[in-house]
C-alpha cells in the first residue's frame, strides 16, 4: 500500500490532492503518517470511517517492495519476482504445488494457464516440458510479472490480460487453472465455460480448488478427481 | 448481472468486483468528501461509482484499474450514465528495489 501511495504522489502534481477513506483499523493512520512526509495531511473521523486528505508538496520515497524467492517443483528450481498484492506473492502456494504435480503436458501441446497470477504454473510447465505456455489473468499487474519473469528465466510463452477468456483467441490442448474461487460464481462461470469453448478435441482442463468447494456445476462435461490432498482437490475435465 | 440505482445514477454490477453487493460505504464517503477541480484520476474505480458521481465538477476524468473486468464494467457504466472519461487498464508506476521506477506494460481488453 505504501508503494501505491508513493506512486500516487508521483503521479499527482504539486498542489494536487489525494483523498483516501477507509474503516477504522484498516491502516489509515499509518497511511496518513506516510503521506505526511511529502505534504500536508488532514485526517478526521466520520461515521466510523477515517478520511485522509493529503496535499502533495514533494515526491515520496518509495520503499521498494518487490519480493524475490526461489521455488522448486517438477525437478526444477525457478527464481520468482513478485510484489505484495498478488496472490501468494511470497511463496509457491500449496494448491499450485498440488496442481503442478498432477499436470503433465505432452510435447508440442498448446497450454493455457488461466488466472495465472504471477505465472508460477506457466513458468514451471514451460521450463519442464519445453512447451510454449499462454498465461492469462484479469490483473495486468500479475501478467506484467508473469511476462517479465518468463523473460528473466529465458522461457518461452506469453502473458495476456484477459477478463476470463475474452481476450484469448486461440484454442488449447491443455488448460490449467488455480482459479480465484473467492471472486464469485459469475467469474468462475465465465472462466470455466470459456475454458470449455477454447479446448481442442480430446483436450483437457485440470483445476485445483479447495476441498470444500465444488466447481463441477460450472462445467458441462464430466469431472474426474485426479488427486486429493489435505486441503485441495485436483480435478480433470475432458472435452 | 445486477443493477443498483443510487444518487440518481444506475450502475451494472458483476461478480469479481469489490462493490458487487452495492456501493461500499468508504466510496460513498469519498464521493462526498472529494472536492474536484480540474483533472481527476480515480485509481481502481471498481464499477465506476466514483468517476460518475464526481463527473459534474471534473474537467477531465481518467480511471486506472489493474482489472480488465473492472475496466469493462466501468466503461459501460460511464457510457450508460453519459459521462466521458478515459478508462485505462494499468497500474500506477511502481518503485522497484532492483529496477528504476517503471510503468508496467499491459494489454487492454
Amino acid at each position: 500500500m505504501k508503494d501505491r501511495l508513493s506512486s500516487l504522489v508521483k503521479a499527482g502534481r504539486t498542489g494536487a490532492e489525494i483523498v483516501l477513506c477507509g474503516p477504522q483499523k484498516s491502516g489509515m493512520k499509518r497511511y496518513a503518517r506516510f503521506l505526511s512526509d511529502c505534504g500536508e495531511v488532514n485526517r478526521y473521523s466520520e461515521s466510523g470511517n477515517i478520511v485522509v486528505r493529503h496535499r502533495i508538496e514533494s515526491d515520496a520515497k518509495g520503499p521498494g517492495i518487490e519480493r524475490n524467492f526461489a521455488a522448486s517443483a517438477l525437478n526444477q528450481t525457478l527464481a520468482f519476482q513478485t510484489c505484495p498484492g498478488l496472490f501468494s506473492y511470497a511463496e509457491l502456494d500449496s494448491g499450485t504445488r498440488a496442481l503442478l504435480e498432477e499436470v503433465a503436458p505432452n510435447p508440442g501441446e498448446d497450454v493455457l494457464d488461466l488466472g495465472c497470477g504471477y505465472g508460477a504454473v506457466g513458468w514451471f510447465l514451460s521450463s519442464s516440458a519445453g512447451t510454449s505456455v499462454t498465461m492469462s489473468d484479469d490483473d495486468c499487474l500479475a501478467t506484467s510479472y508473469a511476462s517479465a519473469n518468463l523473460e528473466r528465466n529465458g522461457l518461452s510463452g506469453r502473458a495476456v490480460v484477459s477478463d476470463a477468456l475474452q481476450a484469448i483467441d486461440a484454442s488449447f490442448d491443455l488448460i490449467v487453472s488455480n482459479p480465484p474461487t473467492h471472486a464469485g460464481d459469475g467469474v468462475l462461470q465465465d472462466m470455466l465455460t470459456g475454458a470449455g469453448k477454447h479446448l481442442r478435441e480430446d483436450g483437457r482442463i485440470v483445476l485445483v480448488h479447495r476441498k470444500e468447494l465444488g466447481l463441477s456445476r460450472h462445467v458441462s462435461s464430466s469431472v474426474s478427481l485426479r488427486r486429493e490432498t489435505d486441503g485441495f482437490k485436483v480435478v480433470e475435465v475432458r472435452s | 448481472m445486477r443493477t443498483v440505482k443510487t444518487d440518481g445514477y444506475e450502475f451494472s454490477l458483476e461478480d469479481g468486483l469489490k462493490g458487487n453487493g452495492g456501493v461500499p460505504k468508504p466510496e460513498r464517503m469519498l464521493a462526498s468528501e472529494a472536492e474536484v477541480e480540474g483533472r481527476l484520476l480515480v485509481v481502481e474505480p471498481d464499477f465506476g461509482f466514483l468517476p460518475v458521481c464526481l463527473s459534474r465538477d471534473a474537467a477531465d476524468i481518467r480511471c486506472l484499474s489493474r482489472s480488465a473486468r473492472s475496466c469493462r464494467v466501468t466503461r459501460d457504466n460511464l457510457e450508460s450514465n453519459n459521462v466521458e472519461a478515459r478508462v485505462e487498464n494499468g497500474s500506477t508506476p511502481r518503485r522497484s528495489s532492483t529496477q528504476p521506477s517503471t510503468h508496467l506494460p499491459h494489454t487492454s481488453t
